[in-house]
């Protein structure tokens, strides 16, 4: 038993002579950043760690005050006592001071402003390593904002090693998620009924990056020949581009794929498109056919959009332009309306339709009442941001930054209030913020849901495996 | 002579161990290190979460601690060495204790036997030899339990928890007890049975595939045995048991262990897997010149060793001097295919290459694949690489991010600390700043997998970067892609680089062979500075071709020169 314990001892040595000791530590030894920030009122303790230190204090300041202490570099907020506190402090601004190794002077002070809105329950991502060459291991999570919880929604090592992504909802109990390889096909719910369809037909491809109608009857989607091309300079490493790309509308109810000659062709190429939330309108991003990559520098992609009849299913037949980016050196991808309709995000980047890649990319919000256009300059940060998504109630959104190592992206969070303005963002809190320094994976396409999705990695194991796709015909 | 079989008994047991270690130090030590640069032990709990999100928590825990130990060529032979002789000695014991002292300590060197060959496997973990001594262990632990039913609630109760600390060796702990306590057959029989279904279901909780549920910590897909080589163990475990058992003679389990021993490692062992192993190793240490020493005694022309001597002359600068002195694979020996089912093998392999000739982008993305590419996404090298890749390109909050990981391992802390220092001073070691010398400073596209777009890209991006330019043109040479060859000369070499180094002599033998006449002759030599001497070198080849009669040793004075090699070429094909 002595040799035991002589063991244990010996590895627990060398398990802390791992640690760093002559570390300073300053107010930006902090991390994550959550200075000054609107937070949600019912979102998950906002655990930091103080890099160096050995015991972190922290007092809230708001209706009451609030004390927090751990041993070590992070502190850990209980959650019972954190939601307490969130829930007494609902719209009030809160004086947040850390304290290190038991000193009387703080070493960062900073704000907290508790937003009565709350942010949806649930945020589903992809975790990926950021090389898409060869998919050895992709998982999609579903994470709940209210605590730490997560758990997997799609795992390719119980599907062949397959593809997956987009996992797309319309927040109203109809979601979306494309599984490539052999046994492929896109894994629709609807209100709980979980089929397998097949999209492709003889006169469309393959659908990748969509959208839901409110209602969840129809989902429209990009059909593209989507490739790869790797920049000789280093700072942004890769392209992916559509060789060519057109829109179609999928009818849930009817099992049907229809396109129309304002969304498909040569001349243009179509990406990327959303509903507005009364579904009549589809708002795409559209850009003229150049050759590529040879020309992909000069594909810049306007914001347009196109009447749609949910009667009928129906596809207008003249393209509106939104926003134009003619003689600028913009291109847009990623469009998302609010809820309520009043806003559209996009991600502005200099060209091409891949913005994950380019550094430069960053959000912008679009009052479709008024037209303005905000940059974002609160909640945008170095390096690409990308990937939103809207809360339910039209408040939150949550994209993918990158802005902390410039390789993996991270969920961040930022408050939008009703009058369109944007605050800093904040990244997702975890149980240990260190995770975020940890992992190899890259927090893909985050999606917000306030509902639960109705299947997991097993379901879709066995969706992937053993279910026929049902196959869409083409309407045309 | 009950003392000399004693005696002589000890001598085989130490003599088999002993064969054991000399057979992963001398003869495998390379597939045994390279364990350790497929995988991570960071001390940090964010990582160390990780494990509780699959079976095995315990073995893969201490498994992972001790594999990173393995860089260190005496502990990756030393640590499966003394694991593989608990392992023994449970089972031992645990025969000891059903059945008897004879025979026991023979008996049990079967199991060992195989489990030794395993190991053997690139992405067999130790961890899975824990697993397999933990479960020895607790079915020795609980065979000793004499009340029956206390023992049976036991076995039921034990076989999940079992199932969550050491994963799929469950089984070996199932079937001991199923097999040793024999006499309980109509209890333990259900138990086993249904401990093995509750196995798989909780492999499907855990989200693993059927066969990863029974053999986790192993993760199918990668370098491994055949799957049916896995039933293997628990076949010698039912033939250990039965010997015991039925009282077999101690000299033919002896006999049957050391020939086990023999045919398991006989057939796990793969010369060209250590070659590579063993070639991939010194790249990622530096130690070049092991490298090239390798390389040049290629005896079975594979593949990545053709490749190696390439690039280690390359790195010296005699790419262009040493290509035709050697036998080649037209250009598969300079540039490895990064498609899907590439191994991490030559996944290293490529990214030494891309940072050679500047490639950076090609070189992040190589790194990023080798994590994808592994059997927990984590790997100590490729994290490393992509330490040192940002390092080279200045992106210093990317580096910060592998080395805070890299800080907080037992053996890379040395060198990520330092490197931290040289970053904050400004002092990066020489050799990344001739990478970094050679980096694109200009922005073109280009196709992966297509090193003919990827090289003009990198070289039009920086046209002073000859190490990129001499592996285009080589290429084209060796692929006897003689129009290309010229118009890529033309492009980077005629009154550019031509002025500032010496054109390598390879180059003006591809040349030369543009020559119809007379005229057209004297116009190469002026258009591309081809000196006389070298003419009449050329004339001397053309003569001795001319008189060869099909022997080509006629023409061995000239081997080494292109001309040769493209007249070796047409005389193979023929």
């Amino acid at each position: 038993m002595k040799k035991i314990y002589v063991i244990l001892a010996t590895a627990l040595v060398l398990l802390a002579g791992c640690k760093n000791s002559d570390v300073t530590v300053t107010s930006e030894s902090i991390f994550p950043d959550y200075s000054d920030i609107v937070i949600p009122c019912n979102i998950a303790p906002l655990n930091f760690m103080v890099k160096g230190a050995d015991k972190v204090t922290v007092h809230v300041k708001g209706v009451a005050d609030y004390s927090f202490s751990d041993r070590g570099e992070t502190v850990t907020f209980p959650i019972k006592k954190w939601k307490s506190m969130l829930d007494a402090e609902q719209g009030n601004s809160l004086n947040v001071s850390v304290f290190i190794n038991g000193e009387d002077t703080p070493l960062k002070e900073f704000e907290w402003h508790v937003s009565a809105h709350s942010i949806d329950k649930y945020l589903s991502y992809r975790l990926i390593e950021p090389a898409y060459e060869v998919w050895s291991r992709i998982e999609i999570e579903e994470r709940n904002m209210e605590n730490f919880s997560t758990r997997s929604i799609g795992d390719n090592r119980i599907a062949d090693r397959s593809c997956m992504n987009c996992h797309t909802t319309n927040k109203q109990g109809t979601s979306f998620m494309h599984l490539r390889g052999e046994h492929g096909g896109t894994i629709l719910n609807r209100d709980g009924v979980i089929t397998k369809l097949n999209t492709k037909t003889e006169f469309t491809g393959n659908t990748v990056y969509g959208d839901i109608s409110t209602d969840g009857r129809y989902g429209v989607f990009t059909t593209a020949d989507i490739k790869f091309a790797i920049h000789s300079h280093y700072t942004q490493r890769m392209e992916v581009y559509d060789s060519s790309s057109d829109l179609v509308v999928v009818d849930f109810d009817n099992l049907t794929v229809t396109d129309a000659p304002s969304v498909k062709g040569v001349e243009y190429q179509e990406t990327f498109p959303c509903f507005t939330p009364d579904g009549k309108t589809i708002i795409f991003c559209r850009a003229k056919h150049l050759p590529q990559p040879d020309s992909i520098r000069n594909m810049k992609y306007d914001i347009v959009a196109v009447q749609f009849d949910p009667e009928t299913g129906k596809i207008g037949d003249k393209v509106y332009t939104v926003f134009s980016t003619e003689g600028k050196d913009l291109s847009f991808s990623h469009l998302k309306c609010s809820p309520d309709g009043r806003y559209l995000m996009a991600t502005a980047a200099s060209y091409g339709t891949f913005p994950v890649w380019h550094q430069e990319s960053e959000l912008w919000l679009i009052d479709l009442k008024t037209g303005t256009v905000d940059v974002m300059k609160d909640t945008n940060a170095r390096y690409a941001d990308t990937y939103h998504s809207w809360s339910s109630n039209s408040r939150w959104v949550v994209f993918a930054s990158k802005r902390d190592d410039k390789v993996y992206g991270r969920p961040y969070i930022a408050y939008i209030d009703e009058n369109g303005n944007a605050s800093k963002a904040f990244l997702l809190p975890q149980k240990d913020p260190a995770l975020y320094a940890t992992t190899l994976k890259s927090f893909n396409l985050p999606e917000l849901s306030s509902m639960k999705e109705d299947y997991n990695a097993r379901d879709v194991s066995v969706l992937y495996r053993k279910i026929q796709p049902q196959q869409v015909t083409y309407k045309p | 002579m009950k003392k000399f079989l004693k005696y002589s008994g000890i001598v085989y047991l130490i003599l088999f161990f002993a064969v054991i270690f000399l057979f992963y130090f001398l003869i495998v030590p390379y597939q045994m290190g390279f364990k350790e640069q497929t995988g991570i032990f960071i001390s940090m709990p964010s990582y160390l979460a990780l494990y509780l999100q699959k079976p095995a928590i315990l073995s893969e825990f201490s498994g992972d601690f001790l594999t990173q130990l393995f860089s260190i060529r005496v502990c990756s032979a030393l640590i499966p060495l003394l694991l593989l002789l608990l392992v023994w000695l449970g089972i031992s014991l645990l025969i000891k204790r059903v059945i008897g002292k004879d025979r026991a300590f023979f008996c049990a060197l079967l199991p060992v036997a195989v489990e030794t060959a395993y190991l053997v496997y690139l992405n067999y973990p130790i961890s899975s030899t824990i697993s397999l001594l933990v479960a020895v262990w607790a079915a020795y632990l609980l065979i000793g339990v004499k009340d029956k039913k206390i023992r049976i609630i036991l076995f039921a109760i034990s076989i999940p928890i079992l199932y969550v600390l050491i994963g799929g060796h469950t089984l070996m702990f199932v079937i001991s007890i199923a097999v040793l306590d024999y006499k309980s057959w109509r209890f333990n029989l259900p138990v086993a049975v249904a401990g093995v279904v509750a196995m798989l279901l909780m492999g499907h909780f855990y989200n693993l595939t059927l066969l990863d549920s029974i053999l986790y910590p192993v993760i199918t897909g990668y370098v491994l045995p055949p799957n049916v080589m896995f039933l293997l163990l628990p076949a010698a475990f039912l033939i250990a048991f039965l010997a015991a058992i039925f009282r077999l003679y101690g000299w033919i389990m002896a006999v049957m262990s050391a020939a086990g021993l023999g045919l398991a490692t006989h057939f796990a062992f793969n010369e060209k897997v250590e070659y590579v192993a063993e070639i991939s190793t010194h790249a990622y240490n530096d130690r070049w010149y092991d490298v090239k020493k390798l390389s040049l005694d290629n005896k079975t022309n594979n593949r990545l060793g053709v490749f190696y001597r390439n690039l280690s002359f390359a790195r010296e600068g005699k790419l262009t001097q040493e290509l035709f002195k050697y036998p080649q694979m037209a250009s598969d020996g300079l540039f490895v295919d990064l498609q899907p089912g590439v191994t991490y093998l030559e996944v290293f392999s490529y990214l030494d290459l891309l940072l050679e000739v500047g490639d950076v982008s090609q070189a992040t993305d190589c790194a990023l694949l080798c994590q994808t590419v592994m059997p927990k996404s984590y790997s100590s090298r490729g994290i490393k690489n992509l330490a040192e890749i940002a390092m080279i390109v200045g992106d210093k909050d990317v580096a910060y991010k592998y080395l805070d990981m890299l800080e907080n391992t037992l053996l890379h802390k040395k060198w990520a600390v330092e490197m931290r220092k040289s970053i904050l001073t400004d002092s990066l070691p020489q050799e990344y700043e001739v990478y970094r010398s050679r980096m694109p400073y200009a922005d073109y596209f280009y196709q992966q997998n297509n090193w003919t777009e990827s090289l003009s890209a990198v070289a039009d991006a920086n046209p002073y970067n000859v190490a990129a330019i001499d592996y285009l043109l080589c290429a084209c040479l060796l692929n006897k892609n003689y129009k290309t060859f010229v118009s890529y000369y033309d492009r980077y070499y005629l009154n550019r680089l031509d002025r500032i180094i010496q054109v390598p002599e390879i180059y003006m033998q591809a040349l030369l062979l543009q020559a119809d006449d007379d005229e057209s002759l004297n116009m190469l030599m002026q258009k591309y500075g081809i000196p006389e001497v070298m003419v009449d070198y050329y004339f001397a080849f053309v003569d001795a071709q001319a008189e060869m009669q099909g022997d080509i040793r006629n023409l061995a004075a000239f081997s080494g020169t292109y001309w040769y090699y493209m007249v070796l070429a047409r005389f193979n094909a023929q």
